[in-house]
């Protein structure tokens, strides 16, 4: 599986198929039990974790909320950059401020994390990855536990860092978001990998219904992305 | 800029009740001392004189052991609470207590005579303990909740073992209650000053590695998608929390309370900060030690322990009701 600079890919599949320990794994965060990922061309494991929080940033589900407020959060984001007196210089700041402008929390920058609502929070979340400036970002369920309103608008802001020139790689369950918001989508079963196809042709082609309608055992000829190597 | 205002008048607040509580940790004991007393003394220089001696070898190195205990104690559970996202942690639950109590009193039980080996037996309990529960749940993975599970085990071990030897060696222990219960009564300059120059040495670690703290803060993948390497950096923070406790019980003996509340009282107002929240913590567990240590000393003679574990009960309760 590739991933193309510059386009939105959604891994979209049953519960328990394995998209967020893809993404995870994708991310350095689980130990690989099988097969390689390349980064730009080179193994994840040659770099080190400040060269890699450059390159890749993720946004995991589940996270503690801190008592600190929206700046101080996407502050933390330029971590990797910060020197051993961790003081930001004004490339930072600057950094920081454009961040929060992108993401629209420029306005909240004083509030206590803890005070905000749960979609103003994930803006604050985001707005933190987008100061870290990487090229890639992997999301976890992004629009989990918020409003049908509160979703399409981090889903925008999600299509705007796109357009900004990040690639993303995020995991949805909502399949109608994923057809909407993606150009292509990754459909997982099982830790499979079952196609990896744009919108239109997987929405015709009919996989969607097989895989969340289906739950039986996998026919030969599909490549587990997670167990065996690449061929 | 209003953050940083809040800090400073916060931390000037605390030195003011600092200068405060030193104040009255020096002038409260079993025999009155006042300012014009001890001027007078420190001015002859008369090292015979009664109230110069009772200064230099009660009072002073009392204020000095509550100032370092208390610092360390609330400072190494500010740490531990924040590397294991744990409100409930305390220096305790990294095995500090139990690994110290256990080994005083086998030192106690093992060579009665020598009782200068009590505190260095119960430093290298603490820290060995913690260490021990470190390697241990890295073994099984690592996680936040490995290690406070592992704490909990071994700490319940260890703590058995204090009872059997207890039962076993009855007479060889008993000197060694107070101990088990805390105090900064009979402690010398000679005790004192190996645990400070560490304590020392903990404080402005944990200091400096507070930024690092509040990125751990946000939580272990986070942190690692930061390029935090969260496993190194959480063994740093649990090596100094067990060195900065580690040390004060050495010398006060099981005080583990002040670890438990002060940081959350810290908390309370100087907001999730761990810049701003280990100051605190640091000034406040000094205060809190020092105004424990003297009201059981000055008026409640002489059920001090006594009341530093009503203190404790009473400040459990109220943190509970505001937090």
């Amino acid at each position: 599986m590739d991933v193309k600079k510059g386009e939105i890919l959604t891994l979209a599949g049953p519960n328990g198929c394995g998209k967020s320990t893809l993404l995870k794994a994708a991310a350095r965060q689980l130990p690989l039990m099988a097969g390689e990922i390349m980064l730009f061309g080179r193994k994840l494991d040659d770099f080190s974790q400040k060269e890699l929080a450059k390159q890749a940033a993720l946004l995991p589900q589940s996270r503690g909320i801190p008592g600190i407020p929206v700046e101080q959060l996407v502050l933390h984001g330029r971590f990797p950059y910060l020197g051993l007196s961790r003081r930001p210089g004004r490339e930072d700041k600057e950094k920081v401020a454009e961040a929060m402008e992108l993401a629209g929390v420029a306005d909240m920058r004083h509030r206590d994390l803890r005070s905000l609502s749960g979609g103003e929070r994930q803006k604050a979340y985001l707005a933190m990855v987008v100061a870290q400036d990487t090229d890639l970002i992997f999301l976890d369920e992004p629009t989990t536990y918020l409003d049908i309103g509160k979703q399409f608008e981090i889903l925008e802001l999600i299509r705007r860092l796109n357009r900004e020139g990040k690639t993303i790689v995020m995991v949805l369950h909502d399949l109608a978001h994923a057809l909407t918001y993606s150009h292509r989508i990754a459909v997982m079963e099982k830790g499979c990998l079952l196609a990896v196809q744009q919108p239109e042709e997987l929405f015709k082609s009919g996989l969607l219904n097989d895989v969340f309608r289906r739950r039986g055992p996998l026919g030969g000829g599909r490549k587990n992305i997670l167990f065996h190597a690449p061929s | 800029m209003r953050s940083w205002h809040k800090g400073a008048f916060l931390l000037i607040l605390l030195l003011c009740c600092l200068a405060g509580a030193v104040c009255l940790s020096l002038f409260t004991g079993s025999s009155s001392l006042s300012l014009g007393e001890l001027y007078h003394a420190l001015q002859a220089g008369d090292k015979t004189d009664t109230t110069y001696r009772i200064f230099l070898y009660v009072r002073l190195p009392r204020t000095l052991a509550a100032i370092f205990a208390g610092a360390a104690l609330a400072v190494s559970g500010a740490i531990i609470q924040a590397v294991l996202n744990n409100s409930l942690a305390s220096p305790n639950i990294i095995g500090v207590n139990s690994g110290a109590g256990f080994c005083a009193l086998l030192a106690a039980s093992l060579a009665p005579t020598a009782w200068a080996a009590v505190p260095l037996a119960a430093f290298v309990g603490a820290l060995a303990t913690s260490l021990f529960i470190y390697a241990l749940a890295a073994k099984t993975g690592a996680s936040r909740i490995t290690l406070v599970l592992a704490g909990v085990a071994v700490s319940s071990i260890l703590s058995a073992g204090i009872d059997v030897l207890t039962i076993l060696f009855p007479d060889d222990v008993v000197g060694a209650t107070g101990f088990m219960v805390g105090s900064f009564a009979g402690v010398t300059m000679t005790a004192l000053k190996p645990a400070a120059v560490l304590i020392v040495i903990g404080l402005v670690l944990a200091l400096v590695f507070s930024y690092d703290l509040n990125v751990l803060s946000l939580g272990e993948e986070i942190a690692a998608s930061l390029g935090m390497r969260v496993a190194v950096v959480r063994f740093l923070f649990i090596v100094i929390a067990s060195l900065l406790a580690g040390s004060a019980v050495s010398f006060a003996g099981l005080l583990g309370f002040i670890g438990l509340i002060v940081p959350h009282i810290c908390r309370r107002f100087a907001g999730g900060d761990n810049r701003l929240v280990i100051p605190c913590a640091a000034l406040l567990g000094a205060v809190f030690a020092l105004v424990c240590d003297a009201l059981g000393n000055g008026y409640l003679r002489p059920l001090n322990c006594l009341w530093v574990s009503y203190w404790h009960s009473w400040a459990a309760r109220s943190s509970c009701s505001c937090f």
